[in-house]
């Protein structure tokens, strides 16, 4: 009897505990899709902000170049850069299998489709430091090798090995929550390569004095309806990074709109210490400063050092700005102090600030190597794409293209037909 | 080198074998596409030269000559030929040479555009955007009437003569005064002058059957 009763509870505890992972499955996928969803929409808040802050004879090229990075991204990273992330990586160094998935489990897609949206916004961050002077075929080729190599081969060494193996970084302790190095770093670095290999705006830096000179944006609403946007996406990627319905979500939530909110006064503090104007777009980068500075540790550290996080995120942003500045390096809508310095230093505030192990001098320096691996992988091997691309297709448009607006040269089409383009220019041309 | 030897220097030594209308000829020659580069691109000059009789039989003693004489920088030169070379552009350059009406209305639509965008600028920025355009000038081949023309105009404001340049030519020229304006007063203020400037010659000339939008 004891057995037969034995045997009974065994069978509806069984059944029960399948019955859990299959409603637990739903919610989690439930969950990652929405989270997708968010960041998807993370991509119409970087057009808005890259465009509103660009010349208005270039506000079609900056939108199209963010529209064609979620296209190429998603196909891309569907075919290839997967199956190097993600796939099999007994190596550490890159996966092997998992590419062009088309007959894979249901959570795997759900996966997949939420690491499209990260891989697409890495692109991106590329687009808005090279604005107004790229021309739009060479950057979709950069923009290509970017998602199916450059990136996801960093990406393997931190979150490689879902179906066996693991990266080396990870391997090693390295902590990246949601990618303040992965996906904003590695973006960043990919800029940079671009802003050095492209040069500045014509005319801006002066050519004696080496002063920079203000290029201010067409629409600063559209800026600043993009920094929400993002803000909103950014519950999505920091959030759905646990890849699980669970209780840790308002904890992350949390902390990530804590650090946006500090990462804007913390440049708005900064801006006062520099003797700069508080202006409407390096508040809304301080804001999405503390966003990337979050994003590495929001899931590891208590809502004050979020705080603190992001506050340092944001006036790195202002300081970083002008230092790329002093440097005559042209990033239009300030990306890499953005993205790539507070990505590094969320990167390493993931590392000092975990809850219960503060100020691990061991983590700080998993953390350091981390940092400075993904530099040295992403910023030569893009500097190297990119000069190659310059040098076979070219990569700066032309000074008369330049003059026009890309939108009229590249697109044929102009963004603001009623204001001045539609009197200068002529459409027979 | 400065330019001004580099041309002396030139000068002396072609003079040896070649004199005349032919000679200033060769030097506006030079002066429009190898001012501006290296001198081993000198080969390739005397390599356009060969239909001169006189270049094309010492070419290479020529070649080492000018080549010695610019690594050296000999100054037993012969004084610049600039004014010589600007007499000769203008003796040439005559009304005969417009072949059409829409090329006389492009030179004036031209040199309006260019009044236009010189009228506002500061006297010491028109000067330095003056200069930066006479020193790119030379990489855009453009026509020696329309060359000797500028550099005219930036002098004493005489009428610019397009009658010889194509369009594209002429794009490519106000496309040079777009980069000198946007070096020297940023890029947002050369923007609002150059389209100020084409909209000025639009309604001065509303009788042309040309549009200045078309330089853009």
């Amino acid at each position: 009897m004891k057995i037969i009763l034995l045997l009974c509870f065994s069978f509806f505890a069984n059944t029960a505990f399948a019955a859990d992972a299959i409603i637990d499955l739903k919610i989690n996928t439930l969950w990652v899709a929405v989270a997708a969803i968010l960041v998807f929409f993370m991509q119409a808040g970087f057009a808005l902000l890259e465009s509103g802050m660009s010349r208005s004879k270039n506000a079609i090229n900056v939108m199209m170049k963010n529209y064609m990075d979620v296209c190429l991204g998603s196909l891309i990273f569907w075919l290839v850069g997967f199956g190097i992330m993600f796939g099999d990586n007994p190596s550490g160094f890159f996966g092997q299998d998992h590419f062009a998935p088309i007959d894979a489990a249901a959570w795997d897609y759900t996966l997949l489709l939420f690491q499209i949206m990260f891989a697409a916004t890495a692109v991106t961050i590329c687009s808005g430091a090279m604005a107004e002077r790229t021309k739009y075929d060479a950057y979709l080729i950069a923009a290509s090798i970017i998602i199916a190599f450059i990136y996801p081969v960093f990406g393997s060494w931190v979150w490689g090995g879902f179906y066996g193996g693991s990266g080396w970084l990870a391997d090693i302790g390295f902590i990246d929550f949601a990618g303040s190095t992965v996906v904003h770093s590695i973006g960043a670095w990919c800029a940079l390569a671009g802003i050095i290999i492209l040069g500045p705006r014509l005319g801006r830096f002066d050519p004696e004095s080496g002063e920079p000179r203000d290029i201010p944006g067409h629409n600063l609403s559209l800026v600043a309806l993009g920094g929400f946007i993002l803000w909103l996406g950014w519950f999505g990627f920091n959030g759905g990074s646990t890849l699980a319905a669970d209780s840790s979500i308002g904890l992350i939530l949390l902390n990530t709109q804590l650090a946006a909110a500090a990462g804007a006064v913390g440049a708005l503090i900064s801006s006062r210490l520099t003797g700069s104007p508080i202006l409407l777009t390096a508040t809304i980068n301080g804001s999405i400063a503390g966003l990337v500075g979050i994003t590495a540790g929001c899931a590891t550290m208590t809502p004050g050092f979020a705080i603190v996080t992001g506050l340092v995120a944001g006036a790195i942003s202002i300081w970083g700005a002008i230092w790329l500045l002093k440097l005559k390096l042209d990033d239009v809508v300030g990306a890499i102090p953005v993205h790539g310095f507070a990505g590094i230093w969320g990167t390493f505030a993931a590392g000092i600030f975990i809850t219960g192990d503060l100020f691990n001098g061991h983590q700080a320096l998993i953390q350091l190597v981390g940092i400075a691996a993904a530099f040295f992988w992403a910023f030569p091997t893009a500097l190297l794409v990119f000069y190659i691309i310059d040098k076979t297709l070219g990569l700066r448009a032309s000074s008369q293209h330049e003059q026009q607006g890309l939108d009229f040269t590249e697109h044929d089409e102009v963004g603001y037909p009623e204001f001045n383009q539609s009197i200068t220019y002529h459409k027979d041309v | 080198m400065k330019l001004e030897n580099k041309r002396r220097a030139i000068y002396t030594i072609l003079s040896e074998v070649i004199s005349g209308d032919d000679l200033l000829a060769i030097m506006w020659h030079w002066q429009n596409k190898y001012s501006d580069k290296s001198q081993f691109e000198l080969n390739h000059f005397l390599s356009d030269c060969k239909n001169y009789t006189e270049i094309a039989n010492n070419r290479t003693s020529l070649y080492r000559k000018l080549i010695a004489l610019f690594v050296t920088e000999d100054h037993n030169l012969k004084e610049d030929p600039w004014q010589l070379m600007l007499t000769y552009e203008k003796d040439k350059s005559s009304p005969n040479c417009l072949t059409s009406e829409d090329q006389e209305n492009w030179s004036d639509i031209l040199d309006t555009v260019i009044n236009e965008i010189f009228s506002a600028l500061r006297t010491d920025t028109q000067r330095s955007i003056g200069r930066y355009v006479i020193q790119h000038l030379t990489r855009l081949e453009l026509p020696q009437s329309l060359a000797y023309s500028l550099h005219v105009w930036f002098t004493d404001k005489r009428a610019i003569d397009a009658s010889e340049a194509n369009i594209i030519q002429l794009k490519k020229l106000i496309n040079l005064f777009y980069i000198a304006t946007c070096e020297f007063i940023g890029p947002v203020e050369a923007d609002k002058i150059l389209s100020n400037a084409i909209r000025a010659a639009n309604s001065i000339h509303t009788n042309s059957n040309l549009d200045a939008r078309l330089f853009l």
